[in-house]
């Protein structure tokens, strides 16, 4: 049993050791190629290796070469049993005008090891709030989201879209 | 006292493995970062 325990601390230890030398930024450039052939571009933005987390700041998004959003701030925290992206200030194209305002204030993704199979995401903006999960097995996504006065107001037309839920909330689910 | 505490051989040995989990994880952040591409992609 003790010999276990050791183990497990030494585990942990290499593990916390491995991901404050790791190279963040060579890791997140490795990962920017691998989503250029997804056709979705992060460019000018600086990235910042810190001990347990990478910073990313001001980031130009594009999608099949055209502009699609820029991102005031990112924070990626990867610890292997508990990762979170914590997204800021994020402002779309004036190309998605027509169908969302285009301020969003934060996204925080979410992926823990003791639900391994699900992949939760919040957002709150101009919009009103969101909340997403992705499960990975079913290969689905469905969000629920809780427009707000703007977004009844003027983006009725996306909101039609959406299944309306008996709390006043929107949903929408896909497969992937 | 103080140096018998040093040279207790339980100390010596978490100390030791403690610095070679230390060293094996910095090769490897080392060999990660001589494998992965060091400028990123740009429009």
């Amino acid at each position: 049993m003790v010999r276990l325990l050791y183990f497990l601390a030494y585990s942990l230890f290499f593990i916390f050791a491995l991901l404050f030398f790791v190279p963040k930024v060579s890791l997140y450039h490795y990962a920017e190629k691998e989503l250029q052939k997804q056709k979705l571009v992060f460019s000018n933005e600086e990235a910042i290796d810190r001990p347990f987390a990478l910073t990313l700041r001001d980031i130009d998004v594009s999608y099949d070469s055209i502009e699609s959003a820029k991102v005031e701030n990112a924070e990626i925290e990867l610890f292997v049993f508990f990762n979170h992206i914590g997204i800021e200030n994020i402002e779309l194209s004036d190309m998605a005008a027509s169908f969302l305002p285009l301020k969003i204030e934060n996204l925080d993704i979410k992926y823990t090891l003791l639900n391994p199979l699900k992949v939760f995401a919040t957002s709150k903006g101009e919009f009103g709030e969101a909340s997403a999960t992705v499960n990975i097995l079913d290969k689905n996504v469905s969000v629920l989201l809780v427009p707000s006065d703007l977004m009844k107001k003027k983006y009725s037309k996306t909101l039609r879209n959406l299944k309306k839920n008996a709390e006043g909330g929107y949903e929408y689910a896909k497969t992937f | 006292m103080n140096m018998q505490k040093l040279s207790n051989p339980f100390l010596v040995s978490i100390i030791t493995k403690i610095l070679i989990l230390l060293v094996i994880a910095k090769v490897f952040s080392l060999l990660i970062w001589w494998f992965l591409p060091s400028d990123g992609v740009e429009l």
